[in-house]
């Protein structure tokens, strides 16, 4: 089912993952993919799976609502393993017409997928300890510096919370909007992918109006609420660092320097 | 009978964690021709019995047979079930998508495979019943009222010429002469074509006019099915339900209380109005 | 509005924070997705310190009844608690006036209770003017001051007593009456002496009451 997606969605509970300031998380996950990319070796890998090993774990949220959020996802990641698999030049292992599968191919796509997959569950664990309005807050702050150049980081960091909160009202509607439509006989199920492609019109139409209706009045209960853009505005949670923030900052400085070490060694060793 | 359902049970389980009985243990049936209101509060389960009407949900156990067949049954066609049971949601013109109300109504009977002709005759038709003009077929279904839209979207389940129709709160967010144009329209469409009609609303006021019999869902559980009268003289009950009976008969009860030889079984402004003219003409 | 033009173009923020509105929809009108963060959301657009906003919060969602629902995302409310968030987010933002554009229209009728309830405790204890839009004549008897509009203009004005003692004009244009009031209304049509404008069950009940204890 579409309301199955969960990547993206705040995971309320109480951790010390989701009491940090959302910019040492932002910054956080941000350590985290680069370090995904800067190893080679098999212990860079063990060292990577502790670290997000002990996040989940200090986060709090059951690995089984992470997993379910991989399901969304699913097809872009068996993507690119098929398509590391396929495309990895190297010592061949099975062939079948031009399609043939290498070794390599076979360890990269493994890998590949094992990075894929870190980053995914790397990035979403961010979402689900930080309520979005944090976050934009967070990315506001962090971005600030954008502002010179006349980036519109606040007018961004609304944009992205507002999406942020209607998405699981968007996706009851699509819910809903499909059943209405095979109630009227409706089929979204069969037929080649053309018939598939138009049979969403019926869908996509009437989930368009309804999300221009929903922005149209959304900008109106803002405006009534004396929103006029970030300038003047006071914050009800402004962002202040805690000791608990400076101990994150070093555990991070201390896992990329870990990761970049091994990196060093482990290349001089072969 | 038209519509059995035989302990029909549904298990909700939208994660893994927490499973919820969303209906439990219902059975009913249903007869050709009778006009049902279906009532309860947010969240006692109407919604979701609806939906097994049509087979847009299935049961997690029990049996629902419509016209004496098993839906359940492996041969059984839901497509065809479909449009049979024509059920019209809470607001049904958010699904309008075509560019002319005419195309928008066709969509129903295309889906079915008719042809051409045949689909255009039903879209005319359905359009007529709920009182839509020539003048309007050609118009973008978006350009209209917000009461015409709703007919219009009816007009869309109508097409399909179902012998059941189910509407989901088809009054909700109208004004009061839009909601008795649409109930209006609905008794008519019952007392000329001999339509089933199953409406669900929160509104007793708008069963106690129109319907044969009641319908009470609470916490899941289908707890009273009688006549109007008769589930309105419940009426304390349906409080403790977080549902009320119309206010005339709160009137009949309190005359009552007070000692007055009334019936309370009114329920509508001129039975209670005839009720109570004969108290106050009897001597003494 | 207090003195303000409001077609002029300066005045607009004054009276957008003196004149709070809430609307139809409970989903459209809910920007963030914490309660007590979106209730936050009209004091931290007019600049109030951080320490002060909490204030206001915290008072506005008692003022609702909502403040145990505080930490809980909108999603999870029912249809009435949407929109006493909605007015904890108006009320936070201390106007001398709300305005609620069919504020029930989209709700059940425990909602309806719920809002109506909330909104006749704000009028009373916090002294706002209430300006309620809405085509549920049973929220209507609590009001002070009743307009009935019909294509632009203000065709009716009065007390909840004196607009539903006319019966037929309200009918004219298309609009409901209590179920009492109009079956008060159809015994005096039998030439019974029975007041106007009863406007609910008791009131009724204690009219055929004296009439009939009269007739002994």
């Amino acid at each position: 089912m579409i309301r199955d997606i969960t990547i993206g969605q705040y995971y309320p509970t109480n951790s010390i993952l989701h009491r940090l300031d959302p910019r040492v998380k932002l910054i956080g996950t941000f350590m985290f993919i680069i370090s995904l990319f800067l190893f080679q070796s098999l212990f860079g890998y063990i060292v990577v799976t502790i670290f997000l090993v002990s996040v989940i774990k200090l986060s709090k949220v059951p690995f089984g609502f992470i997993v379910k959020g991989l399901k969304a996802v699913i097809i872009l990641l068996l993507f690119t393993v098929f398509f590391n698999m396929f495309f990895t030049p190297g010592e061949t292992l099975w062939q079948f017409g031009v399609i043939k599968i290498t070794k390599e191919g076979l360890i990269n796509s493994g890998f590949m997928a094992i990075r894929l997959t870190f980053l995914i569950i790397g990035s979403s664990l961010m979402t689900f300890t930080t309520t979005p309005n944090q976050l934009t807050d967070g990315l506001e702050k962090v971005l600030k510096p954008l502002n010179h150049i006349k980036v519109p980081v606040h007018e961004i960091s609304m944009m992205m919370s507002i999406a942020l909160r209607f998405i699981p009202i968007l996706l009851e509607e699509t819910d809903k909007i499909m059943k209405a439509q095979m109630a009227r006989g409706a089929d979204f199920e069969s037929g080649g992918l053309l018939k598939r492609a138009k049979s969403l019109i019926p869908l996509l139409v009437p989930l368009f109006v309804s999300a221009f209706r929903r922005a149209n009045d959304l900008a109106m209960a803002m405006e009534a609420r004396c929103y006029r853009g970030g300038d003047g505005r006071t914050k009800m949670k402004p962002l202040r660092y805690h000791s608990r923030d400076y101990v994150a900052y070093l555990s991070l400085l201390l896992y990329l320097g870990a990761i970049i070490a091994l990196n060093i060694m482990i290349k001089k060793i072969v | 009978m038209q519509i059995i359902f035989d302990k029909i049970n549904y298990v909700y389980s939208g994660g893994t964690a927490f499973a919820r009985h969303a209906i439990k243990d219902i059975s009913f049936s249903i007869e050709k021709g009778e006009f049902i209101g279906l009532i309860g509060h947010t969240g006692s389960g109407k919604s979701t019995l609806i939906q097994h009407m049509n087979g847009l949900i299935k049961a997690s156990s029990g049996h629902i047979y419509f016209n004496g067949e098993d839906i359940y049954d492996n041969s059984y066609k839901l497509k065809e079930l479909r449009s049979k049971v024509g059920l019209v949601f809470q607001y049904p013109e958010h699904q309008l998508f075509e560019t002319t109300v005419f195309k928008d109504v066709l969509f129903g009977p295309t889906n079915l495979g008719l042809d051409k002709l045949e689909c255009e005759l039903r879209a005319y038709e359905a359009l007529k019943m709920v009182g839509i003009g020539d003048d309007l077929l050609d118009a973008s279904p978006f350009e209209l009222s917000g009461g015409q839209k709703r007919r219009v979207a009816i007009a869309g389940v109508l097409a399909m010429k179902p012998e059941v129709l189910i509407l989901d709160e088809p009054t909700a967010g109208l004004d009061p002469k839009g909601r008795d144009d649409i109930l209006e329209q609905i008794a008519k469409l019952h007392r000329e074509s001999g339509m089933t009609i199953i409406l669900v609303t929160h509104s007793m006021e708008d069963v106690a006019n129109y319907a044969d019999r009641l319908f009470v869902m609470n916490k899941g559980e289908l707890v009273l099915q009688h006549s109007t009268k008769e589930v309105f003289a419940h009426y304390q009950e349906l409080e403790k339900m977080h549902l009320a009976a119309p206010q005339v008969t709160y009137v009949m009860n309190a005359l009552k209380d007070r000692g007055y030889a009334v019936t309370t079984d009114a329920t509508t402004i001129t039975e209670a109005k005839n009720e109570i003219l004969a108290l106050l003409r009897a001597k003494g | 509005m207090n003195g303000l033009n409001t077609s002029e173009e300066k005045n607009l923020w004054d009276i957008r924070q003196s004149a709070g509105m809430v609307f139809q929809n409970p989903d459209n009108q809910i920007i963030a997705t914490v309660v007590e963060e979106d209730v936050g959301f009209g004091p931290e657009n007019l600049g109030i310190p951080t320490e002060e906003i909490w204030q206001r919060v915290e008072k506005s969602l008692e003022a609702v009844g909502m403040l145990e629902f505080r930490h809980l995302s909108p999603n999870k409310l029912s249809g009435g608690q949407k929109q006493r968030v909605a007015i904890a987010g108006i009320m936070a933002m201390k106007p001398e006036c709300i305005v609620l554009d069919e504020p029930t229209a989209m709700l059940d009728p425990n909602g309806r209770k719920e809002v109506i309830a909330t909104v006749r405790e704000l009028n009373k204890t916090e002294n706002v003017t209430v300006l309620l839009i809405t085509h549920h004549m049973d929220e209507v008897i609590f009001a002070d001051r009743v307009f009935v509009m019909e294509h632009g203009h203000v065709v009716m004005e009065g007390t909840p007593r004196e607009i539903f003692s006319r019966v037929e004009d309200i009918k004219r244009y298309r609009m409901d009456v209590p179920q009492v009031t109009e079956l008060a209304y159809e015994l005096s049509k039998e030439g019974y002496d029975i007041p106007a404008g009863l406007l609910t069950v008791e009131e009724l009940v204690a009219a055929i009451d004296t009439l009939k204890k009269s007739q002994k």
